[in-house]
């Protein structure tokens, strides 16, 4: 390697080189372009977590949030749904109740003959089959409604005696709504009251509403008229009772469902905050991202041409 | 006037050859690697110029003296390092790009995300066989994607090994023909036509050389290059002026790729400076091993935590749950010496666990061998072989000897769930327990899995009667008898066999509670409620799917300072290199204007040819 000739002066530019950097610039231009035009394309400033990093990751936050909204979302449907369905079945045994009510008060009627009383307790046996029919109530998936977290086969089932006995067990099962847990049913035991023979406590024990019928039907039908009355007196209380339960719990599942109502109200006003903000990160401003294009797609020209008229000048051309 | 011709003639003979070299630096305008080349004219000395004749007597025309490469080695040298270090980062670049592509392509997050969302479907609908479906797809979904993963990520290491090894041996070809080019300089006469040529491939092989290795260029005799590895003179030696060049070879080391020096006879690795294309390979490879290791260890957490999860809750048949994934596998690897092209497919039974030290695979005359590498035990058959659960089915092509090695693995790549049915899907809690609504206090009651609690023996279901303030009896409700009788303090577990509970609350003397085991077909979803407190769990680097964004967020933000740096690399090597190639490049407009200058030369010193002709004519014209 000789010494530089004294000759070479720094501002020399050979025409290899002059050549290849103009090359470079025009192709830099060109790859500028075809990013600002692939964002257009997508509408995404963001495609790639080097695109912007902070963006990306901020964005895979919000998008998990929004999927697992999305998700909670369909849970609640479901869980509406199931709340709905046992609301319908305790209006309808609250009727039920109401109308056994007035059959009772009917049969106190001390002058009533007992082939009338007969019919009317064969009504209220009637009504009876009704109600443990509501008590099966089955939600979409086939589940007891009433059964707390029984998820098949019957909620109440005879027992030896011939007594409905609950079958359940637990509580009905519960979804996660705004940070807290809504069950999303009621027990039947909630609903429909528990048998309990009498203890020190409870003197008198306790009946659930079909024990309650029964005895409804059975003082409708005693010959005695001292023991009919007090034990008519007795049901009846029993079945106001159960009236009141029934309208406490239908008052409950009210309260859930508007529990669930709520927060699937602040889902959607979530979600639509979400996707704001997910748009704000990744998506590309069109009007800037176009002028952008606009002026590279010029400024590209411009190079090309002032390319074209210098690389065209030589020396060579003037030598005859 | 003989010597007026002997002038004239001197001058067309030098300008001859300056033409011819202006000629030659016309025609290699575009040649990469063409120093530009001028001729040295300098007075030729008249006179026999002998030891006495000391001073050298003017009037004998021009010569020729020797041609020149113009090039300033300086320029030249740090247009090697821009180079190298712009190649580095291309590399770099290259490779990370790749790997991203990877890894949001694969679409991991949102598998994951995945597997909690149907949970939360399905614990809206516990016993849904639709749910239940879903949610074992998502599961399996998410294991197929950490295989995926795994495997494109260990495509990539591969690919970067054999680049790796690629390098290595375009590295090896350049100093092997920087070697034989130092010999055959030494060979050539220096200031003539070949001697500027091999110096020419010279600074090319230097220029390739250095785009893959930082490497530092001394100059021995006649142009012979020295070509140490590395930052400044201390560098292991890689040509050396007389001799052979030193091999160098890429290989997979503990913590990626690296680059031994002169393997075949005292290997040694060396750290190389962070500049050629090498560098931003072993870079982007160490990058990819850290990486695959946190990918590796995502897929093992992920698998356990849903294990240990699910294996706390009880499904549709009223059974304990059991492990969702199995994480075990074997990685297969080749024997070096294998002649024949056999593949190998290996699969692990479900539940099987290989053996810790691994299995050998040999191919003898009558088939395959499979052993244990310890010893203990071995197979051998033509087909398909089955040890330990590991059944191994060689394919066609292998020769006698070939052998395979099969240790165990986990990790993303051996992922997968195992063949379950939607009703084993543990939803369900493994215990129950509800208040009596008779109840007049308006305490709650709890009961959770507690495998270390063996306080008394007897199993639910259970009754417990409370008889005092702080003290239950643990009644067994189908013969009524009293099992114990317990203190307890609100809100605090109380321990029995393998559950404990809680009475949260004020309870009256006579209320009673019931614990009971969720039996099949149970509708309760409190354990797939508990995933939600999984996904929650968060390690030092945050949880599961946190950490998996943030790796993703830390590799793009390599990529994009990578490509900020190649970008301002790339303006330092096309400065440096026009920088050199100024002083070393042809300007045709300047060739054009030597053309003329030389041409006019040449023109008047045939004139002179012409002028001594006429002098010699008028001499012989007077004599005549």
């Amino acid at each position: 390697m000789s010494l530089p000739p004294a000759t070479a002066s720094i501002s020399a530019i050979n025409t290899r080189a002059r050549h290849q950097g103009q090359v470079a610039q025009l192709s830099g231009l060109s790859s500028q372009i075809s990013n600002v035009r692939a964002q257009i394309s997508t509408g995404r400033r963001v495609n790639a977590p080097s695109d912007d990093p902070v963006a990306f990751s901020r964005a895979a936050t919000l998008r998990r949030a929004q999927a697992s909204e999305d998700a909670t979302n369909g849970a609640i449907d479901a869980a509406s749904r199931r709340l709905r369905t046992a609301d319908i079945a305790l209006g309808s045994a609250l009727t039920l109740v109401q109308r056994a009510r007035e059959l009772g008060l009917q049969g106190s009627n001390a002058t009533m003959a007992p082939a009338d009383r007969a019919v009317l307790a064969g009504e209220l046996a009637e009504l009876l089959t009704s109600l443990t029919g509501l008590a099966e109530t089955r939600d979409a998936d086939g589940a007891p409604v009433f059964g707390g977290a029984l998820g098949s086969g019957p909620a109440y089932a005879p027992d030896a005696t011939g007594q409905l006995v609950w079958q359940g067990a637990g509580r009905a099962p519960r979804i996660a709504a705004g940070g807290a847990l809504v069950e999303t049913g009621i027990t039947g035991p909630e609903a429909f009251g528990q048998n309990a023979p009498p203890s020190p406590e409870r003197p008198l024990g306790s009946a659930d509403l079909f024990a309650s019928m029964a005895g409804l039907v059975a003082a409708l039908t005693e010959p005695d008229p001292d023991l009919r009355t007090a034990a008519l007196a007795q049901r009846l209380g029993e079945i106001e009772g159960h009236g009141d339960r029934l309208a406490d719990a239908q008052a409950t599942i009210g309260a859930r469902g508007a529990r669930l109502d709520a927060e699937q109200e602040r889902l959607a006003t979530q979600k639509l905050a979400t996707s704001s903000d997910l748009s704000r990160l990744e998506d590309l401003d069109m009007a800037s991202g176009i002028a952008r294009l606009q002026r590279l797609l010029s400024v590209l020209e411009a190079a090309q041409a002032s390319f074209a008229r210098t690389a065209s000048q030589s020396l060579w051309d003037q030598l005859r | 006037m003989s010597d007026l011709l002997a002038v004239g003639s001197a001058g067309v003979l030098a300008y001859q050859a300056a033409l011819a070299v202006t000629g030659d630096n016309v025609a290699n305008a575009d040649t990469p690697g063409y120093a530009r080349r001028s001729v040295r004219l300098e007075t030729a000395l008249s006179g026999n110029s002998g030891i006495l004749q000391i001073v050298p007597i003017a009037g004998s025309g021009v010569r020729a003296s020797a041609m020149e490469r113009s090039g300033d080695p300086l320029k030249i040298a740090s247009a090697r390092v821009a180079e190298g270090d712009h190649s580095r980062l291309a590399a770099r670049a290259d490779w990370l790009q790749r790997i991203e592509t990877s890894l949001t392509g694969a679409g991991l997050e949102s598998a994951l995300s995945g597997v909690f969302d149907a949970a939360t479907d399905l614990a809206a609908a516990p016993t849904s066989q639709a749910a239940r479906t879903l949610f074992l797809d998502r599961a399996d979904s998410a294991a197929t994607t950490y295989r995926r993963l795994g495997d494109s990520l260990s495509a990539l290491a591969a690919d970067i090994d054999s680049a790796v090894a690629t390098t290595s041996t375009e590295v090896n070809a350049i100093t092997a023909g920087l070697a034989r080019v130092n010999e055959e300089l030494r060979r050539t006469q220096a200031g003539v036509a070949p001697s500027l040529g091999l110096l020419d491939s010279r600074d090319s092989l230097l220029a390739d050389l250095a785009a893959r290795v930082r490497i530092t260029v001394t100059e021995g005799t006649k142009g012979a290059a020295i070509v140490r590895l590395g930052n400044g003179p201390t560098g292991p030696l890689l040509v050396p002026e007389f001799g052979n060049a030193v091999a160098v070879e890429g290989r997979n080391g503990p913590a990626g790729p690296e680059l031994l020096l002169d393997p075949t006879h005292r290997a040694e690795v060396v750290r190389l400076p962070l500049s050629g294309s090498m560098a931003g390979l072993i870079e982007a490879g160490r990058e990819l091993a850290g990486l695959r290791t946190a990918i590796d260890a995502s897929a093992l957490r992920f698998a356990d935590a849903v294990n240990s999860w699910h294996q706390s809750g009880t499904d549709l048949r009223g059974d304990p749950g059991e492990a969702l994934f199995n994480t075990a596998g074997v990685a297969i690897s080749s024997g070096l010496a294998n002649a024949g092209s056999a593949s190998l497919d290996a699969v692990l039974a479900d539940g099987a666990t290989p053996a810790p030290d691994g299995y050998r695979l040999i191919a003898d005359a009558g088939g395959f061998t499979l052993a244990r590498i310890d010893g203990t035990a071995s197979v051998s058959g033509a087909g398909p072989l089955m040890l330990d659960g590991l059944e191994v089915r060689p394919g066609a092509g292998a020769r006698t000897g070939d052998s395979w090695t099969l240790l165990p693995a986990t990790g993303a790549s051996t992922l997968q769930l195992r063949p379950l049915g939607p009703d084993r899907v543990a939803a369900a809690a493994r215990f129950l327990a509800d208040a009596n609504p008779l109840n007049q206090g308006d305490a709650r009651i709890t009961a959770a899995l507690d495998p270390s609690a063996t306080a008394f023996a007897a199993p639910p279901p259970l009754t417990l009667l409370v008889t005092a303030p702080g003290t239950l009896d643990v009644i067994d409700p189908a013969s009524g008898t009293v099992l114990a009788s317990l203190a307890y303090v609100p809100g605090l577990p109380v321990a029995g066999d393998g559950f404990n509970f809680t009475i949260s609350g004020a309870a009256a003397v006579g209320d009673s509670f019931r614990v009971l085991p969720s039996g099949a077909g149970s509708n309760d979803n409190s354990t797939m409620l508990a995933l939600a407190s999984v996904r929650a769990l968060a390690n030092p680097e945050g949880t599961l799917e946190a950490s998996f964004t943030a790796r993703i967020s830390s590799l793009g933000a390599r990529l994009a300072e990578t490509d900020r740096l190649q970008a301002s690399a790339r303006a330092v090597r096309d400065d440096a290199a026009r920088a050199a190639d100024a002083v070393s490049g042809v300007d045709l407009d300047r060739e054009a204007a030597e053309l003329t200058r030389l041409q006019m030369a040449y023109r008047a010193n045939a004139q002179v040819i012409a002028a001594a002709r006429d002098m010699f004519d008028t001499m012989l014209g007077v004599s005549r």
